[in-house]
């Protein structure tokens, strides 16, 4: 089956979600909302995935942490992919752990060699358990971190190259981030290590109240500069897994589909300009 | 230059303390993800309390005790127990014991899977065999008794009827049973919370009814036990060989 976009996974939508025709649709889901023991989320999480491909994304592995990835945690999520034979496992170029505390965000830090040395060893780690490669994700930006040794997309580039992981671009934090950092986000997109992309994300920012920030937060429709963002990359680079990602504010299953339809339109737009 | 352990506790640090700065992004996601996991969690607290002043109440809890895994279905292990010394149960008296039956809401949803005992199991034992039996408790029960009508507060807010429910003033057992795919909320008298107590410590039904009719002489046993096997408490039996 051609995997064309996807939506995140709501267990509001189940039942819409099962019984949706569109072809080549598949999900996603945060790994860490079905470490659980038993229960319905992982009986619901079944049947979905009885019927549809499934990508599997990690939120709290903290991977730029400079200490190893936590073993439970680790361990959990081995059990979820041997469970639910995920097409992509992914996480993220962040940290959110600090000894036994965690910080439910994807925190920013110093592109350093140091950090390339945790980083690259913690997803060897990782892929090691899970006996396959991972995707890693860039991150939104709010604050202009000192120290950096690397550009983002340079860093991304040689973690893949060192660690043999895949990454996972999202457009949206590129829109966000080139709007907080100030710097040019189709340059970003220019730089990335296209080669090495095997899902994009796109989702909704909105702005903060009090600062000139964009927010991340998956609480609104796709914003048109991403979807040219994503419409460039497809048509240069060909067609990739997209997610549409929302988390806040969550519309009805259709409102969903509808931008995921969207990006289905452009990946198979892609696909006929190749045939043609 | 900070090595990456002395930036991350730094940064970790100022998250701590009200920022004015695009640090505050940061310092408003990590808490709202302890907030939103503590209120999604305790959805009947939030509605007794208020949402803004649960949100305000799940800061300060956040504040004492952030989240230790970033599983946050997990998160609030410790929110009845800090909440019964918190201001706020003074106008709320029966909040932490609410609180006490969300978290046991919740370790009965997340539990592991595994099929509930049939009551014709033990309909088909002899009376002998029957009062030799252990009763193992699934994996998702769980149950407390409650110096306040926690389990009635927490059943009309569930139904959400928006009136304020007629509850009478009485202590109160509380039984969580998952027996499909929906964990199930029942009241207990003293007497069917004594014998499910009895029997999870791992006494035969026969020792464990013995004590219940010794501390509440008026318990209705039949009653109890049918109640208990009905909600899916238990998962297997097993008979003591008869000595030789």
């Amino acid at each position: 089956m051609h995997l064309t976009a996807g939506v995140g996974f709501k267990a509001t939508h189940f039942a819409e979600a099962m019984a949706s025709p569109a072809v080549g649709l598949w999900f996603e889901v945060h790994a860490e909302n079905y470490m659980v023991a038993g229960g319905p989320r992982l009986a619901m999480l079944e049947e979905l995935r009885a019927e549809r491909p499934l990508s599997i994304h990690g939120v709290g592995l903290s991977l730029a942490s400079p200490a190893r990835p936590h073993r439970d945690h680790l361990a959990a999520l081995t059990r979820l992919a041997d469970r639910f034979d995920p097409f992509l496992v992914s996480e993220h170029l962040a940290w959110s752990r600090l000894g036994d505390r965690c910080l439910p965000d994807l925190l920013p830090f110093p592109r350093t060699r140091e950090a390339l040395g945790w980083l690259c060893s913690n997803i060897a780690e990782t892929q090691d358990a899970l006996r396959r490669p991972i995707l890693i994700e860039n991150p939104s930006h709010y604050l202009a971190i000192p120290g950096h040794a690397w550009s983002e997309t340079d860093f991304l580039a040689e973690i893949a190259s060192r660690s043999g992981c895949g990454l996972l671009l999202d457009l949206n934090n590129v829109h966000v981030s080139a709007n907080n950092l100030g710097f040019d986000a189709a340059r970003y997109v220019a730089e990335f290590a296209v080669d090495r992309v095997g899902e994009i994300h796109v989702a909704g920012a909105v702005p903060d109240a009090m600062l000139d920030l964009l927010i991340d937060n998956h609480g609104a429709p796709v914003a048109d500069p991403v979807w040219a963002l994503l419409e460039r990359f497809i048509e240069r680079h060909g067609p990739r897994p997209v997610l549409i990602e929302r988390d806040r504010d969550v519309p009805p299953f259709a409102m969903l589909m509808a931008e995921r339809d969207r990006a289905a339109r452009l990946l198979a737009d892609c696909r006929e300009m190749v045939h043609a | 230059m900070l090595d990456l352990a002395a930036f991350q506790t730094r940064f970790a640090r100022a998250l701590d303390a009200p920022q004015h700065s695009a640090l505050a992004i940061y310092r408003n996601t990590v808490l709202l993800g302890a907030v939103d996991a503590l209120g999604d969690n305790h959805p009947v607290c939030r509605a007794l309390v208020g949402a803004d002043a649960f949100a305000e109440l799940a800061a300060e809890y956040a504040a004492a005790h952030p989240p230790r895994t970033a599983v946050l279905a997990d998160y609030g292990a410790g929110f009845a127990a800090w909440v019964g010394l918190h201001p706020v149960t003074a106008q709320l008296l029966y909040l932490p014991d609410v609180a006490r039956c969300e978290r046991l809401w919740c370790e009965s949803l997340h539990a592991p899977d595994a099929p509930a005992l049939s009551p014709t199991v033990l309909a088909a034992l002899d009376a002998e065999r029957l009062l030799s039996v252990r009763l193992a408790l699934h994996p998702a029960t769980r149950f407390a008794w409650t110096a306040t009508p926690a389990l009635p507060i927490w059943q009309a807010h569930r139904a959400g009827t928006g009136e304020e429910p007629l509850v009478e003033w009485t202590a109160c057992g509380a039984l969580f049973t998952r027996p499909g795919f929906a964990v199930e909320g029942r009241s207990l008298d003293a007497g069917a919370h004594g014998l499910l107590a009895a029997l999870a410590s791992g006494e035969t039904l026969g020792t464990a009814a013995e004590r219940v009719l010794h501390d509440h002489p008026g318990a209705d046993l039949s009653a109890a036990i049918s109640l208990l096997l009905a909600s899916g408490a238990f998962t297997t039996i097993t008979i003591e060989r008869p000595l030789p």
